[in-house]
This record gives structure tokens, C-alpha cells and sequence, in this order.
């Protein structure tokens, strides 16, 4: 196995942090729609997503931990439920708020497709730890993207009203999503090192599957579109009040045990 | 006024290779491909389960016993006129029990497979009688069991027992009554 040096520690950390806080913002805007998604079935299904996510997000942050020495019990918690928003570095893409359920529907069909693809490029990462979790979210993320395929599909395809509102997310989300494979600036000693997918042949291995399944789904990104003017170092205001909803039983009381 | 609701599947499980597919209950789908998915997200949050089956619930044609005996002669006036097809036929055996899969019988209409069931997987014990055209029947592929079904032997399931709430919360009224 590859020994990490202490540059190629601190990148790996910085890496699995920015991993781990997209799975958990991302996971809570989906469990927003417990309780409201539009028919039970998918509440359920939609919610068991939303856990899927979170347990990716303790995954990643367990691992971080493992590198930099936390104790991996009690880190991952710190990290999720004492962190003021200006320490998150989850892209901005999942901070967004959850919208219709066309919207909620395609960023997450846009975010499996782009996990799945990370996933099968990290379960021959040249450190271990990292592939073998990679593994466990990859089969994961496999049924997710089922899923969200066959929702995706059938909103395209479906009413006039159905393809609109997709239509709609997609402008939207489009520009988020191309951001969200930008690569952070410690990621290239980690890519030439065999440890993370380079950044262009991920995002390139992205769209080769989303536009043609988008095309065929009646959906059309946006030929242009301004570039998005927040980043993973200085958040929109939604990922502020997401925290505060997300972190105020935590921080009733910082030192209970759970 | 039209009805709104999706159609109801019926579910069918299977716990293990060697055992037959049992009612697991139902769910609303707009098509069979996503009551199947929708099936595993109700019914598969357990890792006990290796195979699928949904149908329409308007496939599933039911008879109960009492309702049989009522009047026993409808067997003779069976005319099953038509082409023959595979039924699945699925029996409950006591009120606390579910529908299992006991075997198949081929019969034109549903009230000629409910008549060769009751010959062809005799027992007196059956308290409901169902009969399922298999062409109506969408399975899960042995594909799917890696995807669908393994997953969940990973996940960590919690019994509400596990979390000592009622001891913690006793240990902090006692702190409390003693400051």
C-alpha cells in the first residue's frame, strides 16, 4: 500500500472532508422531503436515499479521522453537528434548497451518476482504505441511480407540466453540477499519485452517460450559462440555515452521549 | 371524478432460495418497473430476502373457502374456454399466516385455474385461495440480487433496545435532583 507523506495526507484529508460533506448536505436536503414527498412509496424510497447518503457521508468522514488521527467514534459527529458553515466544503450543489420534486429528483439522478462513476474509479485507488470503502458505496449508489433513472426518465417523458419542471431543474442544476467536479486545489499531487480519479477524465466519464440519458429523456442542458458565484469555500445563505436546522439538537447540549 | 391513485401491485417474497415466494404486501406504482423498485424500498430494508415478484392487485384473482363452500356445484359449470396459460397458485393456510406459492396449474380463465388449484394443490387446510396468471407477473433477475438485495446485509440495523434512553434520562434526573 501507497505510504502517505505529509502533503499527500493533509490533500487526502482536505479530499475526504469536501466528499464527506457533499454525501451529508446532500442527504439532509433529501430528507427534507420526509413526510412530503408526493406519494408514500417514494417518501420512503426517498428517505431511505437520504440515509444511503448520510452513511456514505460517516464513511468518509471515518476515514478522515484514520488519517489524521481523531478518534474515529467521536469525530465524524464533531464534524457534521459543531462546524460553523463557514468549515464546510461541500460544493454548492447540495446546499441548494430542495425546490419541486423534479428538482430534488435530478440532482440527485446528476449526483449518482457522478458518485457511481468516483466509486468505480476508487475501488482501485492506490490506497487501500479508500478502495475498500469505495466498495461498500459503490453498490449503494448503484440501486440509488436505478432509481433516480426511472424517475428521470418518466418526468421527461411524461406530461407536458412533468417536462417543464424537469426542463426547469436542469437549467438550473446544470451549472451547479459542472462546478461540483472542479477540482480542489490540493487534489493534483493525490491524482497523480493513483489515490483519487483525475479530475477531467471523472467529470468527462460523467458526461458521457448523463447527456445521452438526458437526451433521450426529452431533458436539454443549457447551451450557456453564467458561472456559479459561490464556491466550497464561501457558501450561498441556504447552507447557513440548513446548519441551523441540522445542528440545534446537537447544540443543545455539545457533550451528550448518543 | 377520475381516480388519481396509481394502480396497487401485489408483492411476492422470497426469503431464501430453498423456500417459496410468500405475500409480502402491496404497493402503488405507475408501472411494473417501479412497483418492483418500489417493493424492495417497503419491503427489502432486511437482508432476508433473494427474489421479488409484483403483479397489478386486478390479476389476482382471490377466493376464500367460506365463499367456495357456499355454493360447491360452480366447479361443474367451469366451461375455461380459450388458450391455456401458466397460473400461479398461492394459498393461505390459517389467519395468522400469509399467502404462499404452492404451485402452478394451466387453465384459460381465472375461475378454470382456481378450479385445476383446488385439484392440483389439494389441501383442506386453505382458508384463501389465489390464482395469478404468470405472464402478469414482473420478477426480479438473478441480476438484481447483488444490487436490490445484498446491500442491505451491510447495513447496520438498530433496535430501538440499543439506545438506553430511559437509564440516561434516569441518570440525569438524578443529577439534577442532586445539585
Amino acid at each position: 500500500m501507497i505510504e502517505l507523506d505529509n502533503r499527500l495526507k493533509t490533500a487526502l484529508a482536505d479530499k475526504l472532508l469536501a466528499m464527506g460533506d457533499d454525501e451529508l448536505i446532500l442527504g439532509h436536503r433529501d430528507s427534507e422531503w420526509c413526510g412530503h414527498a408526493p406519494i408514500l412509496e417514494e417518501d420512503i424510497a426517498f428517505a431511505n436515499i437520504a440515509l444511503d447518503e448520510q452513511g456514505h457521508a460517516a464513511i468518509w468522514y471515518g476515514l478522515l479521522s484514520e488519517v489524521i488521527g481523531e478518534d474515529k467514534e467521536t469525530y465524524p459527529d464533531r464534524l457534521a453537528f459543531l462546524r460553523p458553515p463557514s468549515e464546510f466544503r461541500n460544493a454548492p450543489l447540495m446546499e441548494l434548497p430542495k425546490g419541486d420534486w423534479a428538482f430534488s429528483m435530478l440532482r440527485q439522478y446528476l449526483f449518482d451518476v457522478a458518485e457511481l462513476k468516483c466509486a468505480d474509479w476508487l475501488v482501485k485507488s492506490a490506497y487501500q482504505p479508500l478502495a475498500d470503502a469505495a466498495a461498500k458505496v459503490q453498490r449503494e449508489e448503484f440501486y440509488h441511480l436505478r432509481h433516480t433513472q426511472a424517475w428521470t426518465r418518466r418526468l421527461g417523458l411524461g406530461t407536458k407540466e412533468s417536462n417543464q419542471r424537469m426542463q426547469a431543474a436542469l437549467d438550473a442544476l446544470w451549472p451547479y453540477a459542472i462546478h461540483y467536479f472542479e477540482p480542489l486545489a490540493t487534489d493534483a499531487p493525490l491524482a497523480e499519485a493513483g489515490i483519487i480519479p483525475p479530475a477531467l477524465e471523472w467529470q468527462v466519464s460523467w458526461e458521457a452517460q448523463v447527456l445521452p440519458f438526458l437526451r433521450e429523456a426529452n431533458l436539454k442542458p443549457p447551451a450557456s450559462f453564467e458561472l456559479v458565484a459561490v464556491d466550497r469555500l464561501r457558501h450561498s445563505e441556504h447552507l447557513a440555515a440548513l446548519l441551523g436546522e441540522m445542528q440545534s439538537v446537537a447544540r443543545l447540549q455539545p457533550d451528550a452521549s448518543w | 371524478m377520475t381516480d388519481t391513485q396509481w394502480p396497487e401491485y401485489i408483492v411476492f417474497h422470497q426469503e431464501s432460495a430453498d423456500r417459496p415466494h410468500d405475500y409480502a404486501g402491496a404497493v402503488h406504482a405507475p408501472d411494473a418497473e417501479l412497483a418492483l423498485i418500489n417493493a424492495r424500498d417497503v419491503f427489502v430494508r432486511r437482508p432476508d430476502c433473494v427474489s421479488l415478484w409484483v403483479v397489478r392487485a386486478d390479476r389476482v384473482f382471490a377466493r376464500t373457502a367460506e365463499e367456495l363452500a357456499v355454493a360447491p356445484d360452480w366447479v361443474d359449470s367451469v366451461a375455461d374456454d380459450g388458450e391455456a396459460e401458466i397460473w400461479l397458485v398461492f394459498q393461505k393456510l390459517n389467519h395468522r399466516g400469509t399467502h404462499t406459492h404452492v404451485g402452478e396449474v394451466e387453465a384459460a380463465t381465472p375461475t378454470g385455474a382456481l378450479k385445476a388449484a383446488l385439484t392440483a394443490c389439494a389441501n383442506p387446510s386453505a382458508i384463501v385461495w389465489w390464482v395469478v396468471p404468470t405472464r402478469a407477473v414482473t420478477r426480479s433477475k438473478p441480476d438484481d440480487v447483488a444490487g436490490m438485495f445484498e446491500i442491505a446485509k451491510r447495513k447496520m440495523f438498530r433496535d430501538q433496545g440499543e439506545y438506553h434512553t430511559v437509564t440516561a434520562m434516569r441518570q440525569i434526573a438524578e443529577e439534577k435532583s442532586r445539585k
